[in-house]
């Protein structure tokens, strides 16, 4: 569920050019229903995502709704809005996944992409995160032609945070994206070399953190299952619910 | 790289529960993932609840199915708790 458009800065925002005003955003009761029929047709899941979902004000309110049908709920961020007292309502009310993107291993780097003096607060945040009961972790590190040579520390970043799942995801050339798409691009050297540095990671943490990785669109034979294959079996909710591809589990 | 042995106490990983559908079967609710149980799965999911080591559970699988072939029992319930293990569905201490 897309629950808003509201910022994420990025130059690789895979949000389109033109986003969605807040006025159009989806009231709570509306995605209260969405939630409701959703579960009623025989979903299981819920992805909130954005944007920031963190920029609604109900985002609590809507985990706890997902949460009261049974469905589990997952939360993407960014991390720059949430907060140790945001992050404890939001396991209070039943969040049973968060994942939160780092743009690079290293501080400068990291706050360069990002535009924002943002990493060392993210860090902070990985902390607290981890030291919650129960709530699953996802680090995820986006990469690109100006990050991808420097893999091997970002990973060592992730693990150091204490992650179950860590998510190499290069990114997906889409809106903001796409418009950067000739900046951002790795080349097939770096791409290959970003493989055996991931066939390594992957070898030397097996049973202990799960590393998934995302190819880059123009080097695949094929476009690639979104969210390797999992979106097969899910469907996506756009602010005005307008957009569909369709699912279900049945 | 972390495996399984036999003294291991595997339980749910972090994130992960175990929910009955409508049609009484139970599916593995995962981060970014879902697994359908079926057959003997959930039986094995159930018991893996950080007490009992694998060696019990094989002697529990045992006791449920005496006239199944130990050793396949053994090698598929071992494979099987790898496989969760890989992908953070089981953790164990």
């Amino acid at each position: 569920m897309e629950v808003t458009h509201r910022p994420r800065h990025c130059v690789y925002c895979s949000n389109p050019l033109e986003l969605k005003a807040r006025a159009e955003e989806l009231p709570t009761e509306t995605w209260a229903r969405v939630f409701e029929e959703g579960a009623e047709l025989g979903m299981f899941h819920v992805h909130f995502t954005g944007g920031e979902p963190l920029a609604r004000n109900d985002l609590v309110r809507l985990v706890s709704l997902a949460h009261s049908l049974r469905l589990y709920t997952n939360l993407i961020i960014s991390g720059i809005a949430l907060n140790e007292k945001k992050l404890t309502a939001l396991i209070e009310v039943g969040l049973d996944h968060l994942q939160m993107s780092f743009q690079d291993g290293e501080e400068r780097f990291a706050d360069w992409i990002a535009g924002a003096p943002v990493h060392a607060r993210k860090l902070a945040l990985a902390g607290l995160i981890c030291e919650s009961s129960g709530l699953a972790f996802t680090v995820n590190l986006v990469v690109h032609r100006h990050n991808l040579d420097r893999l091997d520390s970002m990973i060592s970043l992730a693990e150091s945070l204490g992650p179950q799942r860590i998510e190499i995801a290069n990114v997906q050339y889409y809106g903001w994206a796409l418009k950067n798409r000739e900046w951002l691009l790795p080349t097939r050297e770096q791409l290959k070399q970003s493989l055996a540095v991931i066939e390594q990671a992957q070898e030397r943490l097996q049973g202990q953190i799960k590393i998934d990785f995302v190819t880059p669109d123009y080097y695949a034979t094929f476009p690639k299952p979104w969210m390797a294959g999992w979106d097969a079996s899910s469907c996506s909710c756009i602010l005005r619910a307008a957009s569909c591809p369709v699912m279900l589990l049945q | 790289m972390k495996a399984l042995s036999h003294a291991s106490h595997p339980r749910l990983g972090i994130g992960c529960r175990v929910r009955k559908v409508e049609n009484g079967d139970s599916i593995l609710l995962l981060p970014e993932g879902i697994m359908r149980l079926k057959g003997t799965a959930a039986e094995i999911i159930r018991l893996c609840n950080g007490e009992r080591t694998v060696a019990d559970i094989l002697r529990a699988m045992r006791a449920l199915y005496p006239s199944s072939d130990l050793q396949r029992i053994e090698q598929e319930i071992g494979s099987f708790l790898n496989r969760l293990l890989e992908r953070r569905a089981v953790d164990f201490q």
